[in-house]
Formats: C-alpha cells, sequence, structure tokens
C-alpha cells in the first residue's frame, strides 16, 4: 500500500514530462526522425509512422497522467504503457551504449548548453531512466485510502516544483560530464570508448 | 501545535525548491563555464627544429651515467616525451608529479624522460631524489637544450617513436602538456587550429545527420 499523495506526485511529475517531452518532440520533427535513424534500432520502413507516433503516445501518456493525479484514479495502464515506453528508451540507448555509439544525441530534449544542441549517450542517463521506471512501478501499486487535505494539495505542488528542478539539474549534469569527457585521460573515457 | 507545524512544512518546501533552484542554477553555471573556457595548448616557438622534421639522433648521458641515445627512430617503439627542467624553476617542480602522471596514463605508446642543463652534478642529483625521479632517465646536456633550442623552463619536447618532431613547446600546465600529445595523435599543430577545426566539422556533421535521415524518409 502506497500513500495516495506518493502516487499524486509522480503522477503530476510524469504528465509535465511527458508533455515537454511531446512538445519538443512535435517541434522538432524532422530532427527527431533523424535522431531515432541514428539509434539504428527500428527498420527504416517504419521509422517514420514510429516518430509520428510517439509523440502521439506521449501526449496522451500526459493527459492520462493528469487525470490520474487530479481525479486519484489509479488506471493500471497508464502506469504500464508508460514503463514500456521507458523500458523501450532505456533499452535503445542501453543497446547504443553497448555499440560504442555514445556520440549520438539522445534526443531528451534537455542539453541546452551545449551550442550544437545534443545530448550525448551516457549511463547517467540508464540511471535515471531507471528511476523513472521504478516511479511508474510504485503508481501501479495500490493507494491506501486517504483523504486529501490542503497540506496535501500542498506538497503535492511544491514537490512537483523541486522534483522538475532536479531532473532539469541531473539532465544538465549528464550533460556537463559528457563534455568533460570529451577531454584527455578522463578515466570513464576507455570504459566507455568514447575516443573514436 | 499543528498551526507551528503546518509553517514549518510550508519554511521547509520553500527552502528545498529555493535549494533546488540553486543547484540547476549551479550546474548550468558549470556547463557555460565549459564553452566559454576555450583549450589553450602549449606555447610553441618559432625558432629551433620544426613540428614534423625527422630529429637527428643525439647520444647523451643520463644523471647515472648511463649512455642514452634522443632522436632519430626508438628502437623500442615507443614515443618521448623529453621534459626540460632545472632546480632553480620553481615552476617545474609542481610539474613532474604532473608529467609522471600523465605518461604513465599513455604507458603503452610513450616513455618519459627529464633534461636540463650542465651545472652542479651534486644539486642536480639531490633535486632528482627529492622528486623522486630515480625510475626516470634525467639527462644532463646542454648541448640537447641548445639543439631545441629550450630559452624558458619549463619545456617539453615529444618525438614520435618515427624519429619525427611530433610538438614543442612552453608547458606550464597539465593542459598544455597534454596539447603536446593531442597535437600528435591528431597531426594538427596548435590547440587554437583544432578548436576551429572542430566547430566548423561538428557544424557541417550536424548537417549532414539532417539531410541524410530527411532523404531516407522520403
Amino acid at each position: 500500500m502506497v500513500d495516495p499523495l506518493i502516487i499524486r506526485i509522480i503522477a503530476l511529475g510524469f504528465s509535465l514530462l511527458f508533455f515537454f517531452a511531446a512538445l519538443h518532440k512535435l517541434g522538432n520533427r524532422e530532427q527527431f526522425a533523424a535522431i531515432l535513424t541514428a539509434y539504428k534500432i527500428l527498420p527504416s520502413s517504419i521509422l517514420k509512422p514510429i516518430s509520428l507516433l510517439i509523440p502521439f503516445i506521449e501526449l496522451a501518456l500526459s493527459l492520462s497522467w493528469l487525470t490520474f493525479a487530479i481525479l486519484q484514479l489509479s488506471i493500471i495502464l497508464v502506469p504500464i504503457i508508460s514503463l514500456l515506453l521507458l523500458g523501450a528508451y532505456t533499452f535503445a540507448i542501453g543497446i547504443n551504449l553497448l555499440r560504442g555509439r555514445i556520440y549520438i544525441d539522445c534526443g531528451c530534449g534537455f542539453a541546452k548548453n551545449s551550442g550544437n544542441d545534443i545530448q550525448q549517450l551516457s549511463s547517467g542517463l540508464i540511471i535515471r531512466n531507471s528511476f523513472l521506471i521504478l516511479a511508474t512501478v510504485v503508481a501501479a501499486m495500490s493507494s491506501s485510502m486517504r483523504e486529501l487535505g490542503f497540506i496535501d494539495h500542498f506538497a503535492l505542488l511544491m514537490a512537483t516544483i523541486a522534483l522538475t528542478f532536479v531532473y532539469a539539474s541531473y539532465n544538465q549534469i549528464i550533460s556537463n560530464r559528457s563534455i568533460i569527457n570529451t577531454w584527455r585521460n578522463v578515466p570513464e573515457k576507455t570504459a566507455e570508448g568514447s575516443h573514436a | 501545535m499543528p498551526e507551528a507545524l503546518l509553517i514549518s512544512n510550508i519554511v521547509l518546501w520553500l527552502v528545498v525548491i529555493v535549494m533546488a533552484l540553486l543547484v540547476l542554477a549551479l550546474s548550468r553555471q558549470v556547463g557555460i563555464l565549459h564553452e566559454r573556457i576555450a583549450p589553450a595548448g602549449a606555447l610553441q616557438p618559432t625558432s629551433g627544429p620544426k613540428v614534423g622534421e625527422l630529429t637527428s639522433e643525439m647520444t647523451v648521458k643520463s644523471l647515472d651515467d648511463k649512455p642514452l641515445v634522443i632522436g632519430g627512430a626508438n628502437s623500442n617503439k615507443l614515443a618521448t616525451f623529453i621534459l626540460f627542467i632545472s632546480p632553480t624553476c620553481p615552476v617545474c617542480k609542481s610539474l613532474v608529479p604532473t608529467a609522471i602522471s600523465l605518461v604513465q596514463s599513455e604507458q603503452s605508446r610513450m616513455q618519459l624522460m627529464f633534461a636540463s642543463d650542465g651545472g652542479d652534478l651534486a644539486q642536480h642529483t639531490s633535486y632528482a631524489e627529492d622528486l623522486q625521479l630515480a625510475d626516470y632517465p634525467y639527462v644532463l646536456s646542454e648541448q640537447l637544450g641548445m639543439s631545441y633550442q629550450v630559452s624558458k623552463l619549463p619545456f617539453a619536447v615529444l618525438i614520435g617513436a618515427d624519429g619525427t618532431l611530433k610538438s614543442k613547446g612552453l608547458v606550464n600546465t597539465r593542459e598544455h602538456m597534454e596539447s603536446l600529445i593531442e597535437s600528435m595523435d591528431s597531426g594538427i599543430a596548435t590547440v587554437q587550429e583544432y578548436v576551429g577545426q572542430v566547430q566548423s566539422e561538428i557544424e557541417s556533421k550536424n548537417k549532414n545527420q539532417i539531410s541524410n535521415a530527411m532523404e531516407q524518409n522520403s
């Protein structure tokens, strides 16, 4: 049994996450198709429909999570689809990390500091996605019945804002690290095979 | 009492958010710093042998009186990193451990050598002991410094395994020494030239990637 507040924080967080992810992908449709191609996982015949479909799945998930958060409905399908989508992303990143193709853009849409707008693949992304997957699992668990009061709604809002900042900071630190890794003699360099 | 808890809860949340915002701002600043600070390479003098030229073979004696051959095609297929130091140069002392750790990470293809001009032998011996240089050859030769036109210390020379001069320059930091090795690997003489090349490469690569994908999709 999980406290309903925890589940609602997760739901609101995912709603924002998928909303911005979808927005970013819809705004850069051609770039997103290019990124999917660079992952070299899907056959080229289905690349285009998939690249168009993913943003809409994300948008639908965003709306479902929002209703989840507001109406306190526990629709088991929403966490499961999110888990599958995040799992697919993590799988794609993992495969390309193993292939040593770390220089491709992850398509996360959070890298704003490097002038060329690219967030390279790294193990940090796998860790981040693992936490997100864990959150979908928590959200899928049954919640205890508790009336939420003012203080809970206040905490929901504050926690969501704080988590957004933490998420953005984490992404920033990952992209900083990939810049630092381009320097010579970073111990991880050989482990990740970044020296092409 | 419940009122106090409520107030403290609100205050704590506000503090958490401000802290999270600060972390974000700090990490952004670190990212921007990386971009703004372009790498600086070793200062390369124009006098002396040119980069890419074959160096002349030179036999010198190390501090423990062993003959050493510098320049020319090396027998053990290693590049040679020569750091010119002197007991009278304060920066050299701090740079020696850095040079050792740098060359150790490149151990498979590079050997480290220290060089100094003549002078009091006892002074050099105690200097080498001080800096624990027993594992590395320490050459005392005025002729060596003259042939590479070493005018300021600490100065580093990198000779490739094939005997050509790969790079040289006045070095003050690890970054400067790394720039010499980078220059050997890339074949680009200076870091400034390299930065310019990389920037234009990234731009053209991005354009290509997008146009390729568009072609495939259409």
